[in-house]
């Protein structure tokens, strides 16, 4: 498989492809056409494809095929070189010419001997009007050339006074080999022109013959529109045998097109001009071209081939079509931008470098929002948390007070020996209420009034934690009731004051033999506060149809003859909030008519209860307040109970408390004024 | 349209049940007690809520291990037995009794009493650090220290004199601020009764 070698690169790619696959470039030039012997391939080093020998069957058969006659003519001018060892036929014609022509005169180089192509080439350019040429220095591989050829007789030199002697021969004498001829055939052949085959002679190889076949069995190949530089460039000194001329390439460099000049050859030149590419046969693999070992250009030279503004046709040919399209037809699509430094200075339509990399520009990809979870910005604040942790100056620890609640502890301690002591010791030393409060004596003649098996209403409004004052309270109106005889009804607009009721009840209805569904029923929970009792006003029996263990209420003996709160004698409520006693007031009072309202509160909620008792028309016709009440109430009844037991404890407490804020008073009231006093003396 | 809705049917309620308590036709009287049973019974649904909310939010607690999620543990294995124990024998049974009585009334007892002491001990404090006398902190003590020498028995004779100014202290300046408390709160009443009639106030959105 023949290799397609990048012109980018320089990597060897299999002639199948069309782009390199090492740089990606395009192997193939865009504007080479195809078919005929004028379409170039790249730069190839094998000629075993078909395609490329379809190319070079054309012109390069052609150029064999004078060769070949021309080396015919000359054997039988020649009556020399046949006890010569066999050389290749380029070199004996090489030989040949030598022979003919007179020996150019030698040009002193008192550096050394020079070569006689060397020598030549000055004086050929100052025929040419050229000017001097530069004296090249010598390098190494030049030297070995030098003297190679010294040695071997320069072919080259040779070669361009054989040129020179045909040019200078009048047109009657045979043409030698590579005479102008020649070159006029492919020049001719280059601008297009149908040149003649000649006509093969007899000991034509049959592979040539039918290369000539093929060759004149195909179409006239159209004229050349677009030489390349580089051709051209080769095609303007007549020096260079046009047997040097390879394939037609598109994109040869200048300093490559360059190397076909004698001026700037050296030489290693005799690579890109041998013969030996041309004595190559088809199926065979030419030399892999030596690699020239040119001295370096100035700069001057170098920027002489490029051409300010403009690009080469080798580069342009490199373009991608579509750009190159969208450059002649839509100007707009063109970036008109004009590079101004640098070595693609004045060009336009390049691709700019700046905004890839110093222009801000914002990014191809489409931005997507990141999410993050719950745990994953937990995570992330914990990091945080740590790195900032890391760098935050710990101030150093202050040793912690210790501080011992000493005030607190001596109060309770105070308050707890006030009260226990008087029911461990089982004392009774403080007075008995000997005055019973106005609203409590109206509860105790309520009371008293009732008619035997008189139905009473009972409310417990108030939770546990107020059952150390209330319960004291509730059992000496409750009992004070049983002992009259009372029909108790028992209910609770709190969920836990149900349950307290019960507790509270059953121990009093044990004392005074009540049964449970003949003298006293509990109806347990009514939900909804304010509304439940509106609703219970309303209509007690649908409100509450059974009672705390969800038995049938109202059929209960308990109950009997009582269908709303009217039909009460008495209605009792023991609450702990002034909330409590003023929903039942609000609530229930205006349906229950004539029936008498009485509170049982707690000592603290007795200012804002009291207007109701106060008022004119009160809504409370008795009122017994805290543990002080109850224990006149006891006192009124004569009954002593809870409270009158708790007397001492509830006074040594009151006490105790008393005297707690007497002496904070004293004491931080004299130490505040000690220390204004003190702030106020001048120091 | 959510928020909308629910303004336009507390307005309309509130409109309907208002007139009941002053006009007395039998139409409106009726429709304003349907609605007042109709409270009473979300009243008690409110109460399931409620406790709904309350497993919900310490469950969350324990599963997320907040603070506390020991205590609401408890909470939670409370709540289960007493709420199997009320419906398994009712809340007259001697599993719920129990729980009441050795449970839940000594604890908020003991609460209560808690609350006597540190108040104390605040009334104690009160005149501490002052760098100038404060005469109303002066005043509040006093007042306390008379007040509950007159509301307990103490040794001795009795002192009618601290009853009496006891008793003069609660019916007369107590009773006066206790009115004035109470007509600044059926004002309020009223005021926040209209505003929610009006759609100002809008406790039931979120």
């Amino acid at each position: 498989m023949a290799d397609l070698r990048c012109r980018m690169c320089g990597k060897a790619n299999p002639d199948t492809r069309q782009e390199c696959e090492f740089c990606g470039a395009r192997l193939s030039p865009l504007n080479v056409r195809q078919g005929g012997d004028s379409a170039p391939g790249g730069i190839r080093q094998g000629s075993s494809g078909q395609l490329q020998e379809e190319e070079s069957q054309g012109w390069l058969a052609r150029l064999r095929e004078q060769a070949a006659k021309d080396q015919k003519e000359e054997n039988d001018e020649e009556d020399e070189g046949e006890n010569e060892e066999p050389a290749p036929d380029w070199l004996n014609r090489l030989r040949l010419y030598d022979e003919r022509e007179p020996a150019a005169p030698a040009v002193e180089d008192p550096s050394g001997p020079e070569p006689d192509w060397l020598s030549r080439i000055p004086t050929r350019a100052s025929q040419e009007g050229t000017g001097p040429a530069e004296p090249f220095a010598e390098t190494p591989g030049q030297a070995e050339n030098s003297s190679r050829e010294a040695e071997e007789g320069d072919w080259l030199s040779r070669l361009h006074k054989k040129m020179e002697l045909e040019e200078s021969r009048p047109e009657s004498e045979p043409a030698p080999p590579f005479a102008p001829e020649s070159r006029r055939r492919i020049e001719s052949l280059l601008e297009g022109e149908t040149v003649p085959l000649p006509e093969p002679p007899p000991e034509t190889p049959d592979w040539l013959a039918s290369i000539r076949e093929k060759v004149a069995a195909q179409p006239e190949p159209e004229p050349f529109s677009e030489i390349p530089d580089w051709l051209i460039s080769s095609r303007a000194p007549d020096s260079i045998p046009t047997g040097t001329v390879e394939a037609p390439v598109a994109g040869v460099p200048a300093w490559l097109a360059g190397a076909g000049q004698p001026a700037e050859n050296d030489g290693t030149s005799e690579a890109a001009a041998s013969p030996a590419d041309l004595e190559t046969t088809p199926g065979q693999e030419p030399a892999a071209p030596r690699p020239v070992s040119q001295p370096p250009e100035p700069a001057s030279e170098k920027a002489r081939d490029v051409v300010p503004g403009a690009m080469p046709d080798w580069l342009a040919g490199m373009r991608p079509q579509e750009l190159a399209r969208l450059g002649e037809g839509d100007s707009d699509l063109v970036d008109e931008h004009a590079e101004w430094s640098g070595p693609l200075a004045g060009m336009r339509g390049i691709l700019r470098a700046e905004p890839v990399i110093a222009l801000p520009q914002k990014p191809n990809v489409a931005r997507t929002r990141l999410e993050v979870s719950d745990l994953q910005n937990a995570r992330a604040e914990l990091l945080r948390g740590l790195v900032e942790d890391e760098i935050r100056q710990i101030p150093a620890r202050a040793r912690k007070r210790v501080w011992l609640p000493l005030e607190r502890w001596l109060v309770s301690l105070a308050l707890i020996v006030a009260v226990l002591a008087p029911i461990v010791l089982g004392t009774a030393t403080l007075p008995r209420p000997d005055t019973i409060a106005p609203e409590t004596l109206a509860v105790g003649d309520l009371i008293n009034q009732l008619p035997p098996s008189a139905p009473v209403l009972v409310a417990f409004e108030y939770d546990p934690a107020s059952i150390g004052e209330l319960d004291l309270a509730g059992e000496a109106v409750v009992d004070h009731l049983m002992v009259r005889g009372a029909r108790l009804v028992t209910l609770s607009t709190r969920p836990a004051g149900a349950g307290l009721a019960l507790r509270l009840f059953e121990p009093l209805a044990i004392a005074n033999n009540y049964l449970y569904g003949e003298n006293y029923v509990h109806l347990g929970f009514v939900a909804g506060e304010g509304a439940g009792l509106s609703a219970m006003a309303r209509n007690l029996p649908a409100t509450a149809p059974a009672d705390f263990a969800g038995n049938p209420a109202w059929s209960q003996p308990a109950l009997g003859g009582i269908d709303s709160l009217a039909d009460f004698a008495l209605v009792v409520v023991i609450s702990a909030t002034p909330e409590g006693v003023r929903q039942w007031l609000e609530q229930a009072k205006p349906a229950a008519g004539p029936t008498p309202f009485v509170a049982v509160i707690s000592a603290g909620a007795e200012p804002l209860v009291r207007p109701y008792y106060e008022g004119s028309p009160s809504q409370l016709a008795g009122l017994i307040a805290g543990v002080f009440g109850a224990g006149g109430y006891e006192q009124l009844t004569e009954r002593p109970g809870e409270a009158l037991a708790r007397w001492d404890a509830y006074g040594y407490g009151v006490l105790a408390a008393s005297v707690i804020l007497l002496l904070g008073l004293v004491l931080h009231g004299a130490a505040g004024a000690l220390s204004r006093n003190q702030a106020s003396r001048p120091s | 349209m959510k928020l909308r809705l629910s303004v336009a049917v507390a307005m309309a309620f509130g409109l309907i049940t208002l007139p009941g308590y002053f006009i007395f036709q039998p139409e409106i009287v009726s429709l304003r007690l349907l609605f007042s049973d109709w409270a009473a019974i979300l009243a008690a649904v409110a109460l399931i809520l409620g406790l709904a909310n309350l497993i919900m939010v310490h469950w969350q607690k324990v599963v997320g291990q907040g603070r506390n999620w020991l205590s609401s543990i408890v909470l939670i294995l409370a709540l289960i037995i007493t709420f199997a124990l009320v419906l398994w024998q009712g809340p007259a049974g001697a599993g719920s009794r129990w729980i009441l009585n050795y449970i839940q009334t000594p604890v908020e007892s003991s609460l209560a009493a808690l609350l006597s002491v540190i108040l104390l001990t605040a009334g104690f404090r009160l005149l501490r650090n002052s760098g100038r006398p404060r005469v109303l902190s002066l005043i509040f003590i006093v007042v306390a220290i008379l007040v509950l020498l007159g509301s307990g028995p103490l040794p001795g004779e009795r002192t009618a004199f601290l009853e009496q100014f006891r008793a003069w202290l609660a019916q007369v300046p107590a009773v006066a601020g206790a009115r004035g408390i109470l007509l600044g709160v059926v004002l309020g009443i009223i005021a926040t009764g209209l505003r929610v009639l009006m759609g100002a106030d809008r406790p039931y959105s979120d």
